[in-house]
């Protein structure tokens, strides 16, 4: 085992599977000689050579569509956004290429590409630094879509991701990359993670808390609060947000029939939206309370840190919903 | 600046207590030391007052709630213009009627819509809170309807054990507004001991439950505050105790007399009025002390017996006792004279009147007096005061005529009347206390 925070998980996932398989290749702005913007990518070029950690003019729309192009021809090409705010400049090739090349092609052409890159709030990253886009994607088919919240989860994923014969968008968040340590297992012993499972971080009775990327922490924090008070609450981590792992929720829901769903971006529209109805459509019969939600204001992020912290959702925000959820 | 509300220490040993109910909402501008909440604890309520003036931005805490000392309730921010808000829960979705939205703000800036009704995107959802769910309700006596609320979860728990919709109804919420959660549900299932009844024949339809709005010529109150204290405490007494009752004739002829002699000297020399009650106080906590069994609590498979006696006296509050019932506590009775039990009981008293009492006062008690004389009862079988052991009434003070050696004389006599826990105490014990009292209110011998 190691003792890694969450982005050298990422860069040590990465590295582990370009040494295994000789298609696998980078792509990106600043990767290469500045070894990226975070330092995910920092000693690649010099291991692996530029033409496996490709230096790209800015362009979105141009490392997207190359990437696109070269997982069509049999390459498993990771594409990093510098930020993911950027990745709307690449919107179409994502959605209306990547997406539907396997419906177009009837099948026959799987595009095994990665578009990875860091994401989210709470570091005063302001406008376009702290967004979080995954609700975009999670509405197209033919994609798939995660965020991890610790270091193992973000190894395990990240190869699961890169050996997928699909495209996914793999969230990093930010405000985690070096706050969040946690141990990983040796080179050798070939982790993974697979897509699509939810992980149960903290077990409770009294409700669930559904939720992902940081949020997972505030839950955390939050849960233990609760403990304090008596309200037991179990705190699932989906990891993979695309495709959902709904009977893991169903499974709690049943336990706890009263349901908080937590995500930093708007609230409208937002992937816990997705989460609540299908709970309500599903678990009609076992709920005790409405389903409910702590998401970001619908407003953007503020640069300054006291209007940062209003917008987005804070462990305080979970604790009340919690508590009124409990109560009711 | 953001203040918090913190729950107080009401009293000592009082670790938690309930919100009864917000006597402001999210939003309201409050001033310093205005009463906001309302919280229950044992049998006294208590408004805390706002430790600050501002608007009250946040309750954190819903009504019925239990809260621990210590814990934070709401928050207030200091300072802010004290215009009304709108609430910051009420969301579009909610079918909570709105007030007309207020003037949008000149510093909602590009937030703000260029026309008040340009449609939903604008200032008021910029501004609108991260919580998405309808607010739960709040108990807080508008809505007793909500008690009456059964979710899916309940529902389908119901019928999967075929409970009637009546026996589910006689189920306890401790939900919000009184509310039957699933854990309730769960817990009366887990509790019933009886074997369900196959389902009856088809029955005519039984009258229909109580309906939460009141018909013509009724009105429906919350079961709060102080009633609903005094609601559960003698219901767990009732459940508990194996009450029997024993009565007692006592002459006061002495006791008449001396108050009658007295009363105006004693209020001039001392500043406190005469009454019988400091008398029977010393007649009951001397006689206790013989009869220790009297001043005991069964708690568990244990007697705590006590060498003391803080003497609990039942004053009625409100003109003709609308207002409830409080029972102030005389600590060491036993080792007061007749003069501080009287100034000590005047004191009490009125503060229970005033609602100034402190929670220290009412708490502590191993055995009570009550006086149902003062408003003419001549006989009563009062409920013991759990989880004491033993409770004596006094009755009314009435002429009546008595055989006293062979002849008939008229004589004010009083009916006492001792209700005690049958498991710990048998009749004869009960019956020689009483005798023990009868003697030391005839004998007169108080003021030796």
């Amino acid at each position: 085992m190691r003792e890694v925070t969450l982005l050298e998980a990422i860069r040590a996932a990465i590295w582990e599977e370009m040494e295994r398989a000789p298609n696998v290749f980078l792509i990106g702005e600043d990767i290469g000689r500045l070894g990226g913007a975070f330092g995910v990518t920092h000693g690649f070029l010099e291991r692996f050579g530029p033409d496996r950690v490709v230096d790209a003019p800015i362009s979105e729309t141009a490392i997207i569509g190359v990437a696109v192009g070269a997982a069509a021809m049999g390459k498993r090409p990771i594409a990093e956004m510098q930020f993911m705010d950027f990745i709307s400049c690449g919107f179409d090739q994502v959605v209306n290429v990547a997406a539907t090349y396997r419906y177009r092609s009837g099948g026959t052409v799987s595009l095994p590409l990665v578009i990875r890159g860091p994401s989210g709030g709470y570091v005063g990253g302001s406008l376009y630094h702290s967004q979080q886009f995954e609700a975009w994607f999670f509405h197209v088919p033919g994609l798939k879509v995660v965020q991890p919240a610790f270091p193992d989860d973000a190894y395990g994923l990240m190869k699961a991701a890169i050996r997928d014969n699909n495209p996914v968008l793999f969230f990093e968040h930010k405000y985690l990359y070096r706050r969040i340590k946690g141990t990983i297992p040796q080179t050798g012993d070939d982790f993974i993670v697979p897509l699509g499972e939810a992980r149960i971080r903290r077990a409770g009775n009294h409700l669930t808390f559904v939720t992902y990327g940081a949020m997972v922490h505030f839950a955390l924090e939050a849960a233990q609060q609760l403990e304090t008070e008596g309200i037991s609450a179990e705190v699932i981590d989906l990891r993979t947000i695309k495709p959902l792992d709904m009977e893991t929720i169903y499974q709690s829901v049943r336990k706890t029939s009263k349901v908080l769903v937590v995500y930093e971006a708007p609230l409208t529209g937002g992937v816990g939206a997705e989460i609540a109805a299908r709970i309500a459509e599903h678990l009609f019969e076992w709920l005790d309370a409405p389903v409910m939600r702590v998401a970001a204001k619908d407003s953007f992020v503020p640069f300054a840190e006291p209007l940062e912290k209003f917008v987005l959702p804070s462990v305080d925000d979970i604790l009340l919903a919690a508590r009124q959820l409990a109560h009711y | 600046m953001a203040v918090s509300v913190v729950m107080p220490e009401l009293g000592e040993s009082i670790v938690e207590g309930t919100v009864v109910r917000w006597l402001k909402n999210e939003g309201d501008p409050v001033q310093e030391d205005e009463p906001i909440v309302e919280i229950m604890t044992d049998k006294v309520n208590t408004e805390l007052p706002a430790p600050a003036s501002g608007v009250l931005k946040r309750i954190l805490v819903p009504a019925n709630a239990v809260v621990r000392v210590g814990q934070e309730l709401a928050v207030i921010e200091e300072g802010v213009a004290t215009s009304p808000q709108p609430s910051p829960q009420r969301e579009e979705g909610t079918t909570v009627p709105q007030p007309a939205p207020p003037p949008v703000p000149e510093t909602a800036g590009f937030y703000a819509p260029a026309e008040s009704d340009s449609g939903t995107a604008g200032a008021t959802e910029a501004t609108s809170a991260s919580m998405s769910a309808p607010a739960p309700p709040a108990g807080d006596g508008k809505r007793t309807g909500r008690g009456l609320f059964l979710s899916p979860v309940v529902q389908k728990i119901a019928r999967e054990h075929n409970l009637s919709e009546q026996e589910l109804l006689s189920i306890q919420g401790t939900g919000a507004g009184g509310r039957i959660t699933r854990a309730d549900v769960e817990r009366y299932l887990a509790q019933r001991t009886t074997t369900p009844k196959p389902a009856p024949a088809p029955l005519p339809q039984p009258a229909p439950t109580p309906a939460a709005a009141p018909r013509e010529g009724e009105e429906i109150i919350p079961l709060v505050g102080m009633r609903k204290a005094i609601a559960e405490h003698l219901t767990r007494s009732y459940q508990t105790a194996v009450h029997v009752t024993t009565v007692i004739q006592v002459d006061v002829s002495r006791l008449v007399e001396f108050r009658e002699r007295n009363k105006e000297s004693f209020q001039q020399q001392y500043g406190v009025r005469l009454t019988y009650t400091p008398f029977f106080i010393k007649a009951a906590a001397d006689s206790l002390l013989e009869f220790p069994m009297l001043n005991a609590s069964l708690i568990d498979d244990q007697i705590i017996v006590r060498h003391y006696v803080h003497m609990g006296v039942a004053v009625a509050l409100g003109e003709k006792g609308e207002e409830g019932l409080i029972v102030p506590v005389i600590r060491d009775a036993h080792k007061k004279s007749i003069i501080e039990l009287a100034r000590e009981l005047e004191a009490i008293a009125q503060r229970a009147r005033t609602k100034s009492i402190s929670l220290a006062e009412v708490q502590g008690a191993t055995f009570t007096l009550t006086n149902p004389g003062s408003y003419g009862a001549l006989i009563g079988t009062p409920l013991i005061n759990h989880p004491q052991t033993a409770i004596l009434g006094t009755y009314a003070i009435v002429k009546m005529p008595v055989v006293i050696d062979d002849m008939i004389a008229i004589r004010p006599i009083m009916h006492l009347c001792l209700s005690y826990d049958h498991r710990l105490i048998d009749g004869m014990y009960a019956g020689r206390f009483l005798q023990r009292v009868k003697r030391a209110i005839e004998a007169f011998e108080f003021l030796r």
